[in-house]
């Protein structure tokens, strides 16, 4: 048993060392900070829900519409009175809902009346859905309103689930001035359906082609063959960009792979369905369409995150002294790109407050993971400045890197830290 | 003919000296070796030479141009064969030399003459045609040897050439190396293995901390500290080196 007791003690300490340690705290500290960051990001999405404003547009002007909006603004909503309800992001309002000629007729005459919302639609994000809930609740509350006043009428002969329902609701959904008639939880669910897959695919493939990078500097070092190579007459730019462009390379397979993979997953998940009650059709009178367009714009931003993810891993490449260390030393490297990936689940980067937003836009991976959104909601300045952000990053870390491969470091790092270590080491870690 | 002169190479790492600013030549066809114990600075020169570290002084002139201001060029003309290298093991034997040929070669045709040349000096046979994770170290060594002298290198720097190999396979490596020095490329060699080195090299330096205690033919070293052999003669040097070290 007392040698049973030794073995593990020394498995534990071969197991726990400071830098296996280093990626567990960094991933909690990542929790943590998520954590609040997306908590706050929903608060301020609910507390805007309790200041919510909207355009109401009383078409029929009778003496129910009229005490329609007396009760919603006496239940303390704030209806500003408008001329066409499908255009209140003029105003800067959240929502809007028009009460259509003969509403108060077609009520008294016990037939449901139907009123329209209009919701506009900002993001595909899971938290930007709380003006498309605000509207909807209002809806209910107008048809609450109605309810009362019916039942207080006391009407015998009236059905029930009249007088229990008796507003309907028309939903539409305002993008860019189009307007279609669906409502914006449909199209955002619709969306999030066809970009839920993009995150997990991008991930992958960053790691896939870090690793792959990695672990082949590597592997020259633990097979002995670096040395060999590099004493060729051959210049050492050509080393690391055959390396570069051949991960690239087999990346760019993967992904394309991937992206197959996730057309059909898509198409299977359609085909039961057929038909999808026209929110394609929607889709396209707003101008919501996946085409070949934002393919190719998501492809060009994917490669460059795989180009950014490849001139880090070649550094660690070069610096990590065998492939078990490039596991470990890689491994901050996935924390930076799970930063983007959680917060692209839940929320839209790109509807931040310019600090946070400029924060994780630091992050060169994140204008992957925010480009489909960027490109659809027309954000293409984001788009553009986070490309040519990215290709910065991606020269100023070759330009590191080919300094590292032509000092000494590529076999001195990791021994007994001499001064000139010291100061090298000081390098990477600015790089 | 002069093929590699080395004039006062220094090199630090940080505060600590590991090279001293040593000094020696080679000529066309001669077989040098370098000689210490563990941490005498053998691989830090060596490598030097091989343009893989940057000297902190000094200089190397490989036939008349010096390395370190131009390491590119030096390397056309410069082979160099790590301890305990590797090579690709996914890569066929045959299909390794053809690689490394052409890094090498300025043409196709200059290529299939190294690797041509490659496949008879090696003596794989039929065993080039193999996956090299399938090779013996033996194998594996002269595979890395003829590599190193295929593209008919001026100089050919070989470290520890033989260490691991058993004696068949070391007797063959060093008859390959004498072989070829015959042919006219110059070698610099570092090894432990004294009897290998009085075997094999016309003049030997022995190095301790840096410093370069003496250079000359093995019979002349022996005859001058009265030694029956290298070990002998290294003993006394190193020996008398590190006691002196410790007197200080």
């Amino acid at each position: 048993m007392r040698k049973f007791g030794i073995l593990v003690k020394k498995e534990l300490k071969e197991l726990l060392t400071v830098s296996s340690l280093i990626p567990i705290i960094l991933i909690m500290a990542i929790f943590y900070f998520l954590g609040n960051f997306i908590g706050e990001e929903i608060e301020n999405e609910v507390n805007a829900l309790e200041n919510i404003r909207f355009a109401l547009c009383d078409r029929d002007n009778s003496g129910l519409s009229r005490e329609v909006a007396d009760d919603l603004a006496a239940a303390g909503c704030d209806a500003v009175r408008v001329g066409d309800a499908s255009e209140f992001e003029k105003d800067g309002l959240g929502f809007g809902i028009e009460i259509p000629n003969g509403f108060e007729q077609s009520i008294l005459s016990g037939t449901p009346a139907k009123i329209k919302l209009y919701a506009g639609f900002e993001s595909s994000s899971m938290t930007s859905s709380v003006d498309s809930a605000a509207m909807t609740a209002v809806g209910e509350l107008i048809n609450a309103i109605v309810s009362e006043k019916l039942m207080s009428l006391s009407l015998p002969q009236s059905d029930r689930s009249f007088l229990t329902n008796p507003v309907r609701t028309d939903e539409y959904t305002v993008f860019n001035g189009n307007v279609a008639n669906v409502s914006a939880a449909e199209v955002q669910g619709k969306m999030m359906l066809q970009t839920l897959f993009l995150p997990i695919v991008l991930y992958l493939v960053i790691m896939l082609a870090s690793q792959m990078l990695a672990n082949s500097v590597a592997n020259e070092k633990t097979d002995k063959t670096l040395e060999t190579l590099l004493s060729a007459p051959v210049g050492r730019i050509s080393i690391l960009s055959a390396k570069m462009l051949a991960a690239g390379i087999v990346s760019l397979i993967y992904s394309v792979f991937y992206i197959i993979g996730y057309s059909w997953l898509m198409d299977g998940m359609y085909a039961p369905i057929g038909a999808d009650g026209g929110v394609s059709e929607a889709m396209s009178i707003l101008g919501l369409e996946f085409g070949v367009g934002v393919y190719a714009l998501f492809g060009l931003q994917l490669f460059l995150s795989i180009l950014c993810a490849l001139a880090l891993s070649l550094i660690i490449g070069i610096l990590a002294a065998d492939v078990k260390k490039v596991q470990s030393m890689i491994m901050p490297l996935m924390l930076v790109v799970m930063i983007p990936y959680f917060i692209s689940l839940v929320s839209d980067i790109l509807t931040f407050d310019t600090l946070p937003k400029l924060l994780i836009g630091a992050i060169p991976f994140t204008h992957s993971f925010t480009a489909v959104n960027a490109v659809m909601f027309g954000q293409m300045g984001w788009y553009w400045a986070g490309a040519a952000y990215q290709a910065v990053f991606v020269a100023v870390l070759m330009v590191a890197a080919l300094k590292i491969i032509r000092s000494d470091a590529i076999f001195t790092f990791g021994g007994r830290p001499t001064a000139k270590k010291k100061k090298s080491l000081a390098f990477c870690r600015k790089v | 003919m002069k093929i590699l002169e080395v004039d006062r190479l220094r090199k630090s790492y940080g505060e600590r000296e590991a090279v001293k600013g040593i000094s020696f030549d080679i000529e066309q066809g001669e077989i040098f070796a370098l000689i210490g114990p563990n941490g005498a600075g053998k691989t830090t020169t060596l490598r030097m030479i091989a343009t893989l570290l940057s000297p902190s002084g000094g200089d190397a002139l490989l036939c008349g141009e010096s390395i370190v201001k131009d390491p590119v060029h030096a390397r056309e003309n410069i082979t160099y064969l790590p301890d305990e290298a590797g090579a690709y093991k996914n890569m066929k034997g045959i299909d390794y030399l053809r690689f490394m040929a052409e890094l090498y070669a300025d043409s196709k045709k200059r290529t299939a003459e190294m690797v041509e040349y490659a496949s008879e000096v090696c003596g794989l046979g039929e065993r080039l045609n193999d996956k090299i994770s399938t090779y013996s170290k033996g194998m594996m060594r002269k595979l890395l040897i003829t590599r190193a002298v295929m593209p008919a290198p001026k100089l050919a720097i070989l470290d520890e050439p033989t260490s691991g190999l058993d004696v068949m396979n070391a007797l063959e490596i060093r008859d390959l190396v004498k072989r070829l020095a015959l042919g006219g490329t110059a070698f610099l060699i570092s090894s432990h293995n004294m009897l290998e080195i009085e075997y094999l090299s016309e003049r030997v330096a022995i190095i301790s901390e840096g410093v370069i205690h003496d250079v000359g033919k093995p019979s002349l070293l022996k005859e001058k500290y009265g030694a029956d052999n290298l070990e002998e003669v290294f003993a006394k040097i190193v020996g008398r080196n590190v006691w002196e070290g410790r007197a200080e």
